[in-house]
């Protein structure tokens, strides 16, 4: 237990400290971390939670943590696995505000940024193929994520609406005949 | 302004912001420019910190503002009022979470959320390729294949990308190779 929590809060500091560029270029590291090396969650209970954090309220690797933390070592899991993910930020901002306020205006700081974003694309495209087809199954499912994409690029849609929408059409569409 | 207030402000922020940070920020303005608690030029300056230094950038917001207006106390409180509402109702979610996660309603739409949660994720790909390897508005001005691309990113792309798929490594190794090409190659 007490070993579970730790990890927890570890492995949330890691993401808090090296995960750029905002809640989704975290999912494939918190698929690596608890999916692939661990064998906490399936792949399918992470896309559920992904699922659930981003259409409640708060910050998505927040919820994320909350979440994971209570289904792995109940309240004190989530506790520590919140407080894991928000440490970095506390720490790295602080020290920034108080020190170096115009450290996004350092040339090196805009060249390592300029690297990060790029390995965050490789992160994220491949997220897409890796993570879509666990999460996209049929036709409709495409369909789906197409008009996710299209609203949020296209129409600067807030994502809420997206999910809502979605979660409609998978009632209405998917009726009673569920398969497994 | 007291520091009540602050952490009253922070708290609602995080009950209301649905979708992520990116939500928070619109909200955060409201609260803070809006009100004349802080400075246009500084928020805007604290929004670019945060998108480039580590962790969500809800949290990192809330440290800074918070930090600004009273010192470290303020940044940790401002931040553990900002994940307190999202903390709570994740834990009366995660609670039930066993029992509902066979029920059929709650299994229909949670397939019809994770399809679009794919699709999400990919426009969070484009929105990154389109600040780093495409050049949209060089191409616009003088379309041809050269001016598509920032030549020298896509090239770190390529390389960034075959690495990652071959090996398979810790996403968290190529972010920190990813910032060593930057500093030497752009």
């Amino acid at each position: 237990m007490f070993r579970n929590i730790l990890t927890l809060f570890a492995t949330f500091f890691k993401i808090g400290a090296f995960t750029f560029g905002g809640g989704y270029a975290m999912i494939p590291v918190l698929e690596r971390e608890f999916v692939t090396d661990r064998g906490w969650l399936t792949s399918e209970e992470m896309l559920n939670f992904v699922a659930i954090s981003q259409s409640t309220p708060g910050v998505i690797a927040v919820n994320m943590a909350t979440f994971i933390g209570y289904r792995r070592a109940g309240f004190l899991g989530a506790l520590f696995a919140t407080l894991g993910v928000i440490t970095p930020s506390v720490i790295v901002i602080t020290i920034i505000a108080a020190f170096l306020s115009n450290f996004s205006e350092y040339v090196y700081v805009q060249k390592a940024l300029a690297g990060i974003n790029i390995a965050v694309a490789v992160i994220l495209v491949s997220a897409v193929w890796n993570l879509g087809k666990k999460s996209v199954k049929d036709m409709i499912g495409l369909a789906l994520a197409v008009i996710a994409f299209v609203c949020v690029v296209f129409f600067k849609l807030n994502s809420i609406w997206v999910i809502l929408f979605s979660l409609i059409v998978g009632i209405a569409v998917k009726g009673g005949n569920l398969k497994k | 302004m007291n520091l009540l207030l602050l952490c009253t402000y922070f708290f609602l922020t995080g009950l209301f912001a649905i979708g992520g940070g990116l939500a928070a920020i619109p909200i955060m303005q409201q609260f803070f420019v809006d009100r004349g608690w802080c400075d246009p030029e500084l928020f805007y300056n604290m929004i670019a910190i945060s998108e480039s230094t580590p962790g969500p950038i809800g949290v990192n917001m809330a440290t800074y503002i918070g930090f600004d207006s009273f010192g470290v106390i303020g940044g940790i409180l401002a931040t553990l009022s900002l994940v307190l509402p999202s903390f709570i109702i994740i834990l009366i979610i995660a609670r039930s979470y066993a029992r509902f996660q066979d029920n059929k309603l709650v299994k229909n739409g949670l397939y019809g959320i994770r399809a679009a949660v794919a699709g999400l994720i990919a426009s969070a790909a484009y929105s990154v390729l389109s600040v780093t390897i495409f050049t949209f508005d060089k191409f616009m001005a003088a379309p041809s294949f050269f001016t598509f691309f920032d030549l020298p990113q896509l090239a770190i792309f390529a390389v960034i990308f075959a690495l990652y798929v071959i090996f398979k490594k810790h996403p968290i190794l190529y972010i920190l190779f990813g910032a060593v090409c930057g500093i030497v190659f752009l």
